[in-house]
C-alpha cells in the first residue's frame, strides 16, 4: 500500500503550511512598528526667518529641527553640518491648528495641505479616530494632520447629528448621561462633545428636537467626574447661557443670533470657559459665503482639492436665520475684549468652508472681528494646543513638536499672508504640498499640475 | 479471498481508513481548483485588486480606510471561494454526473462535502495571507498581535455560512442558473453587506436591507475583532451568522437526500 507514506508527506506539507502560517502571524507589524522602523526625519537649520513662537514675534531667528522636534531657537545658531533653509523675507509658525472640524475621508490630507497640522474634531466615528490617533504620539514623518477628537456627539434621537445617517448613540435623559460619556470615553473620545438646540421661550427654533438642560448638566459633570472637558455646540445666546451656567468648559460656536451681554461675558469669563469662533461657517450660513472668493485666490486656488473646492462651493448654499455674520464678528470682539479666549475654528466641511483652507479665512474674519494678527495666529496655534491640553505642539520653543509653516511675507501685520506658504514640515518633515489639474470652471488653477 | 481480509476492523483503522479518505478528497478538490486557473486566479487576484485600488491607490494619508477596508474585504475574501469554488463546484458535478456517483459510492457523504469546505478553507486563507501583507506592508495597518488573529478567525469562520449556501446553490439549481445565481449573490452580498464601502455612506433603507444579510454582520463582527468600531453587538452578530449557517445546512440536507433519491 502506498498510502502510509503520502500520509507522511501530507502532514509533512501541512506540518510546514501551518509553521509558515504562525510565522506570518509573527512579522505582521504592531502599533508603532513602522514609526520606529521609518524613525525621524533627519535635522535642519531655518536660518534668518521672522518667528511667530505662538506668542510672541521674533524679528529674525534661527530655528534648529531635530528628531522631529525643535531642538533649539535663537537669534543666531550654529548649522553644524545641518542643511539650511532660508527664511529670510519669510515667517515661521507653528503648524496652524483648527479647533472645530469634522473628520473623515479626505480631511486630515486636505488639511496638512494648507498647514493645518492638527485638527480637533467635534463629531466623527470613532472608527477613524482609533485608526489615526496612534500617529499623533508618534514623531515619525506622515503625510497627513494630526487628529484629536470628540467622537460621537451628545445628541437626542432624531437631533442635530443624526441626519447624516451614521449610527450616533443617542440619549434622552440624565440618568443616561454618565453610562454615555463612559462609553465615549471607552471609544477613546479625547473630550465630550454635547448639541444643545432648544427652542426658544417664544417658541422659535430649530426643526428637530435637543436634548434637555438637565441632561446637558448630567453629560458636563458626567465628563467632569471622568476627568473629560465638555464642550458644547450652541447657535443662540440664551443657550450658551444655559450651557455656560451648567459647567460646560466651551461653546464650540459664536451665538450670533443676538449680542452677547455683560452677564454672560462674565459668566464665562469668571468659569475661565473659552469660545470657537467658528466665523466662517457663520458667515457661510449667514448668507455671506466667501468660497467663491477663496476658489479663486491665486495662493490657494492649485492646492485645492476637488473635495475642498465641491464643499467651498455648494451647489445649494445653506441658511440658518440665526446665523447673522455682523452679530458674530461683535460677539468675537467683545469676547476678546474682555479676556475671553477665542479659538480659530471652521466647522469645516460643512457646505461653504473647507479642510485646511478655511481656517486661513478664518484668521482673516478673526481679524476683521478685531483681533490683532497676531492674537489671531495666537488662536490657531498656542490658544488651541493649550486650551485642549495639547503640551507637544502650537509654539516653536525647545523640545516642542516640528509642526511649522514658512510662509511669505508677514502674517503678523498682513494676516492674508499665512496663505502664501512656502513650506511645511509635520514632525519635522518635509510635507510635498499637492497641486491638482485644473478644469475648465477654475480658469485660476495652475495648468501644470506638479506631479 | 484471505481470512486477514475477513477480519473485522478495529476502531483505530476504521478511524485512520476515514481519514485517509477525507484527506484524499480534500487534496483533490484542491489540486482540481489549482489546475482550473480560470478559477484559481480570479478568486485569488480579485479581493487583492480591489483591496489595493481602494485601500492603498485612492485612499489618501490618514483617512482611516485601510484598516476598515481590510476587515471587510476579509470577508470578501471568502466569498469567491465559497460561492464559485463551492457553489458552481457542486453544480458543475452535479451536471456532470460525479455528484451521483459520490452519492451511490460507499464514500462516506460528508468526505465529498468535508473536502470541497477545506479546500475553500485553504483557498481563503491563501487570499487572506495576500491581503494581509499588502496591508501591512502596502498600506500600513498595524494591530495587535491578538488583532491580526481575532481578524483571521472572524475572516476564516466566515466560509463556513458562505460554503453552505454555496452548497445550497450547488445541490439544486442547473449548472448554468448556478453561474449566474452564484454571481448576483456574489455582488450583492458584497455591496449590500457594506464590504466594498462602509455601510453608514448608504441609504437608510439600504442600512436596513443589510441587517438581513449574512455579510454585514459578518463585517461588523471582523471590524470589531480589529477594534475598527464595536457596535456592542457582537453576540448578535454571532447569532444572526450561526442562525444562517444553519438554515442553509438544513437546506442543503434537504437537496442533498432529494438528489441521493
Amino acid at each position: 500500500m502506498s498510502a502510509a507514506p503520502a500520509f507522511r508527506w501530507s502532514w509533512l506539507a501541512g506540518g510546514a503550511a501551518v509553521a509558515l502560517l504562525a510565522a506570518f502571524f509573527l512579522v505582521l507589524p504592531e502599533p508603532g512598528t513602522r514609526a520606529a522602523r521609518v524613525g525621524t526625519a533627519p535635522g535642519f537649520l531655518i536660518r534668518g526667518a521672522r518667528v511667530f513662537d505662538g506668542k510672541r514675534v521674533w524679528p529674525s531667528a534661527d530655528v534648529v529641527v531635530r528628531a522631529g522636534r525643535v531642538e533649539a531657537i535663537a537669534v543666531h545658531l550654529d548649522a553644524v553640518n545641518l542643511p539650511v533653509v532660508d527664511g529670510s523675507g519669510d515667517t515661521l509658525l507653528p503648524g496652524l491648528i483648527d479647533a472645530h472640524v469634522h473628520a473623515y475621508g479626505q480631511a486630515l490630507a486636505d488639511a496638512i495641505n494648507f498647514g493645518v497640522t492638527t485638527e480637533l474634531d467635534m463629531f466623527t466615528d470613532p472608527a477613524l479616530l482609533r485608526e489615526v490617533a496612534p500617529a499623533r504620539s508618534s514623531l515619525a514623518p506622515v503625510a497627513h494632520a494630526d487628529l484629536f477628537s470628540a467622537g460621537w456627539l451628545a445628541t437626542v434621537p432624531g437631533g442635530h447629528g443624526t441626519e447624516y445617517g451614521l449610527p450616533v448613540p443617542t440619549l434622552s435623559n440624565p440618568a443616561a448621561a454618565d453610562p454615555w460619556v463612559a462609553a465615549r470615553i471607552a471609544e477613546g473620545s479625547d473630550w465630550i462633545k454635547i448639541v444643545y438646540e432648544p427652542r426658544g421661550s417664544d417658541g422659535t427654533g430649530p426643526p428637530f428636537p435637543s436634548l434637555d438642560a438637565p441632561t446637558v448638566t448630567a453629560l458636563i459633570e458626567a465628563a467632569h467626574r471622568r476627568g473629560r472637558m465638555a464642550v458644547v455646540h450652541i447657535s443662540r445666546r440664551e443657550a450658551a447661557r444655559t450651557v455656560i451656567l451648567a459647567g460646560a468648559d466651551a461653546l464650540v460656536h459664536v451665538f450670533a443670533d443676538q449680542p452677547v451681554d455683560a452677564a454672560l461675558i462674565e459668566s464665562i469669563r469668571s468659569r475661565h470657559a473659552f469660545v470657537v469662533a467658528t466665523l466662517s461657517v457663520i458667515d457661510a450660513f449667514g448668507g455671506e459665503p466667501h468660497g467663491a472668493a477663496i476658489a479663486v485666490d491665486p495662493d490657494i486656488a492649485p492646492y485645492l482639492s476637488p473635495e475642498q473646492r465641491a464643499s467651498l462651493l455648494p451647489s445649494r448654499p445653506p441658511r440658518i436665520p440665526v446665523y447673522l455674520p455682523a452679530i458674530g464678528r461683535q460677539n468675537v470682539a467683545a469676547l476678546h475684549a474682555a479676556g475671553i479666549d477665542v479659538l480659530a475654528g471652521t466647522d469645516a466641511p460643512n457646505p461653504g468652508t473647507a479642510h485646511g483652507v478655511s481656517l486661513h479665512d478664518e484668521l482673516a474674519l478673526l481679524v476683521a472681528a478685531g483681533l490683532a494678527p497676531r492674537e489671531a495666529l495666537a488662536a490657531a496655534t498656542f490658544l488651541p494646543a493649550v486650551r485642549f491640553g495639547l503640551a507637544d505642539r502650537g509654539r516653536i520653543a525647545p523640545g516642542a513638536r516640528a509642526d511649522l509653516i514658512l510662509v511669505h511675507g508677514d502674517p503678523t501685520t498682513d494676516i492674508r499672508a499665512t496663505r502664501a506658504i512656502v513650506r511645511i514640515w509635520k514632525n519635522g518633515a518635509a510635507v510635498a504640498r499637492r497641486r491638482y489639474a485644473c478644469d475648465q470652471t477654475s480658469p485660476e488653477c495652475d495648468r501644470n499640475p506638479s506631479p | 479471498m484471505n481470512t486477514a481480509s475477513l477480519a473485522v476492523p478495529t476502531h483505530a483503522t476504521r478511524a485512520r481508513a476515514a481519514y485517509g479518505i477525507y484527506l484524499r478528497e480534500t487534496r483533490a478538490a484542491l489540486l482540481r481548483a489549482w489546475r482550473t486557473p480560470a478559477f484559481a486566479v480570479p478568486t485569488l487576484i480579485l479581493p487583492w485588486a480591489f483591496y489595493a485600488l481602494f485601500a492603498i491607490v485612492l485612499a489618501p494619508p490618514g483617512s482611516g480606510t485601510a484598516g476598515y477596508a481590510l476587515a471587510t474585504y476579509g470577508i470578501f475574501a471568502a466569498l469567491g471561494p465559497c460561492l464559485s469554488g463551492f457553489g458552481i463546484g457542486v453544480a458543475a458535478d452535479r451536471d456532470l454526473g460525479i455528484l451521483r456517483l459520490k452519492q451511490v459510492s460507499p464514500l462516506p457523504p460528508a468526505a465529498f462535502l468535508i473536502a470541497r469546505l477545506g479546500a475553500s478553507l485553504v483557498f481563503t486563507a491563501v487570499v487572506l495571507v495576500g491581503l494581509y501583507a499588502l496591508a501591512a506592508w502596502g498600506a500600513g495597518v498595524e494591530l495587535p498581535r491578538r488583532a491580526w488573529l481575532a481578524l483571521a478567525g472572524v475572516h476564516l469562520s466566515a466560509v463556513a455560512p458562505f460554503c453552505l449556501l454555496g452548497l445550497c446553490i450547488g445541490l439544486r439549481a442547473p449548472g448554468s442558473a448556478a453561474v449566474a445565481l452564484s454571481n448576483v449573490l456574489f455582488l450583492a452580498l458584497s455591496v449590500l453587506g457594506g464590504l466594498w464601502i462602509p455601510l453608514f455612506l448608504f441609504p437608510a433603507w439600504m442600512q436596513r436591507l443589510a441587517v438581513a444579510l449574512p455579510t454585514s454582520h459578518l463585517a461588523a463582527l471582523a471590524l470589531a475583532a480589529a477594534g475598527r468600531g464595536d457596535d456592542g453587538h457582537a453576540l448578535g452578530h454571532a447569532a444572526f451568522v450561526a442562525a444562517f449557517a444553519l438554515g442553509c445546512a438544513v437546506l442543503a440536507r434537504r437537496f442533498w437526500s432529494r438528489g441521493a433519491r
